[in-house]
């Protein structure tokens, strides 16, 4: 016979032993009473600690419960991740800019175009990674700012131009060639 | 009528006779509290058996290992005495106990449970599914590792 008809034959007799040798359960008389005692006098309003956690906790003993709230908390942790991973990409990015506090251009508020300009201007015109990547809604917004510029210093010349005070105070303030630059 | 099989599950479960007699009167009390809860009286011997295996779950995370277990040589010796025997002779209470928690001593809660009910209570895969809440594909899982388990514990020492 073989080895593993040998192991099989002592497993099972083994289980057979255990089949037949039911437990034999004594004391009924005594488990019965113990039984009818409890249930005849009524519950107290008291709660033990085991009788509150069977209370709260005993669905989990549901194969369909149990199941679908290891998958939910799986997925809250894949989520917790992902959103952990996200936030960090933007911390990094974020430090990567270069933060001006001045005041307001006329133009308006300052965004990345701004910021890359002004920097260029800043450094003596060297540029941090020798060229300046825009884009085709920022050169947009770029022509615009420009225009407003233009339009915004015409009406001042015309103003200036208007008020013949105000034109030889100019004059008297500025040096010649910051007049050569303002066109005065 | 509800306490011989309750206490058969429970005490080869828990291995403990007096433990067992206490789940048999705990899942007796329950079994009265929620008798209402009972839809038909063929999911009725399912559902006690569910409340008997769920208190013995909830015993068994009470019970503390003892410390420094180690396999009983005179209780090795008792098996290969009933082995050997023709006819084979019923146990003892005790001595029943002493083997089941010998064999069973390095499985996990869920699979001596899956084993005691499969191959000591002789149930299908399907009751013990419905019993314990698993699904089958577990059941089968739970009762290979058990029996692998068992078989080499037996091998080892018999």
């Amino acid at each position: 016979m073989s080895e593993m008809e040998t192991e099989e034959k002592k497993y099972d007799r083994i289980l057979n032993i255990l089949r037949k040798s039911k437990p034999q359960l004594t004391g009924m008389e005594d488990i019965e009473e113990k039984v009818l005692n409890r249930i005849r006098v009524p519950d107290k309003a008291k709660l033990t600690l085991s009788d509150l956690l069977d209370y709260m906790f005993s669905w989990v003993y549901v194969g369909w419960v149990r199941r679908s709230l290891i998958a939910a908390s799986i997925l809250i942790v894949i989520v917790f991740g992902y959103q952990q991973a996200m936030i960090l990409k933007r911390v990094n990015s974020l430090t990567d800019r270069t933060i001006f506090t001045e005041s307001m251009m006329v133009t308006g508020g300052s965004d990345e175009i701004h910021d890359k300009l002004l920097l260029y201007k800043l450094t003596d015109r060297k540029s941090h990674d020798k060229q300046i990547k825009i884009s085709e809604r920022q050169m947009k917004r770029l022509i615009e700012a420009v225009n407003e510029l233009q339009l915004k210093y015409d009406d001042l010349m015309r103003m200036i131009e208007e008020n013949p005070d105000l034109k030889k105070y100019i004059d008297e303030r500025l040096t010649e060639e910051n007049r050569e630059k303002l066109k005065l | 009528m509800v306490s011989p099989f309750a206490f058969s599950v429970a005490f080869r479960i828990l291995g403990d006779e007096e433990t067992a007699k206490d789940i048999v009167q705990e899942s007796l009390i329950t079994v009265w509290k929620k008798l209402k809860k009972i839809r038909s009286s063929d999911s009725f011997k399912t559902w006690i058996y569910r409340i008997v295996v769920n208190k013995c779950y909830d015993q068994m995370r009470k019970m503390k290992r003892e410390p420094g277990f180690r396999p009983d040589e005179q209780a090795w010796s008792v098996i290969s005495n009933h082995i050997s025997e023709n006819p084979v002779s019923e146990l003892e209470n005790g001595e029943t106990a002493r083997i089941i928690n010998l064999l069973t001593e390095k499985l996990s809660p869920r699979q001596k449970t899956v084993f005691v009910l499969s191959d000591l209570e002789e149930m299908t895969p399907d009751e013990v599914s419905a019993i314990t809440g698993m699904s089958k594909r577990n059941v089968k899982a739970n009762l290979y590792y058990a029996r692998k388990n068992i078989s080499s514990m037996i091998n080892k020492y018999v």
